[in-house]
């Protein structure tokens, strides 16, 4: 037996196997959140995070492994590639959404049906009650599609 | 020089690896009681540690004296001429291995299972005492580890063998902890705790250790 390997099996076991169970828990929160119209969003966020453990230990290795394990500019070139994809890859992608979002204002879906509604909130959370493993499928699929990076 | 203090001395060299084994037991539980997650340089865990090393690169260390123009008698071989010399040898190293090592390990690092349990239900993570269980469990092979990075021969071995440890601890157990630090944020993002982004960060820097070790030095 070996800490090492010991180690590596643990982070394994909780990175492939526990947080995309607990993914599931964490959007049942999140439906069970919005039907209460308390704040829902960050556990659908955490939602998609546990299904990407794996994905973003391997943006963060990518990000530390731009220059030599010895060279002292590598912190610094970490800390730039972060800052780099924080900016050129998801602003420009959460920007889109941002779009999407003002088309739909621009509709009314912002004031004449939205979601903070009562009527329209218990509607979403029934949708989201029947339809949850297709939501947890659909949010496995746009996390599998992903491992190719943005295109 | 009369053989019963060869033996002696040989009977004393030879337990030194069954002294490293037993420090590495009590550094096992000092582990969890330094954190499990952290250690405290110049604590417990560090303590057992670095006495473990003394103890494997004991023989090689003696050599200093020599350096300094002391004569130092090594006993010539290693087989003890004196047999209740020899049983007594074998009888502490069997204790050591077979009830310490084999038996008493798994036990404790089960104990540390159940603490880990008991740790959740009262608020803190299960983290610090399964990773105490699994240095238990493994000591045997980190025994080996220490071992082979302690040369014979060599006068640094204790400070070649603290070389190694800071290299495997920052090359091979740093990077695998980001992947733990990782889903540590997410948790902690998930149940609106504060901290995550630190957690972040942390994964950063154990996959740049090596790199903040250069920085630091450049910046000397």
């Amino acid at each position: 037996m070996n800490f090492l390997t010991g180690l590596t099996n643990l982070t394994s076991w909780l990175g492939n196997v526990i947080m995309p169970t607990m993914a599931g828990v964490l959007f049942v929160i999140a439906v069970l959140r919005l039907s209460r119209n308390a704040p829902a969003q960050y556990a659908v966020y955490a939602g998609f995070a546990a299904l990407m453990v794996s994905g973003i230990l391997r943006a963060i290795e990518t990000f530390s492994r731009q220059r030599a394990w010895d060279d002292p500019d590598a912190i610094w070139i970490t800390l730039l590639g972060f800052v780099n994809w924080s900016a050129n890859v998801f602003l420009p992608l959460y920007g889109v959404l941002q779009v999407v979002a003002a088309i739909l204002h621009y509709g009314g879906a912002g004031f004449r049906i939205y979601p903070g509604a009562p009527w329209a909130r218990h509607v979403i959370a029934a949708m989201a009650c029947f339809g949850l493993s297709g939501l947890l499928r659909m949010a496995e699929y746009f996390v599998a599609q992903g491992t190719g990076g943005v295109s | 020089m009369p053989p019963l203090l060869y033996d002696i001395m040989r009977v004393l060299l030879l337990l030194s690896g069954p002294a490293a084994f037993v420090c590495l037991i009590l550094a096992g539980i000092a582990l969890r009681r330094d954190g499990g997650t952290v250690f405290s340089v110049g604590g417990g865990f560090s303590k057992h540690m670095l006495w473990a090393v003394i103890f494997l690169a004991l023989e090689p260390s003696l050599t200093w004296f020599q350096f300094l123009g002391v004569p130092v008698f090594f006993p010539p071989g290693s087989a003890i001429g004196t047999p209740w010399l020899a049983s007594i040898r074998q009888g502490v190293t069997t204790f050591v291995q077979e009830f310490l090592v084999n038996r008493m390990a798994p036990i404790l690092a089960a104990y540390f299972v159940v603490r880990s349990v008991l740790d959740t239900a009262s608020g803190a993570g299960p983290l610090p005492s399964i990773l105490s269980a699994m240095f238990l469990l493994a000591i045997s092979n980190t025994h080996a580890l220490i071992d082979a990075w302690t040369p014979d021969g060599d006068r640094f071995s204790i400070v070649l063998g603290l070389t190694a440890m800071w290299n495997y601890l920052a090359g091979r157990i740093l990077p695998v902890a980001a992947g733990l630090a990782i889903c540590g944020a997410i948790l902690q993002f998930a149940f609106n705790r504060p901290g995550y982004l630190r957690l972040i960060l942390c994964a950063g820097a154990f996959l740049t250790t090596s790199a903040l070790w250069m920085l630091i030095r450049r910046m000397m």
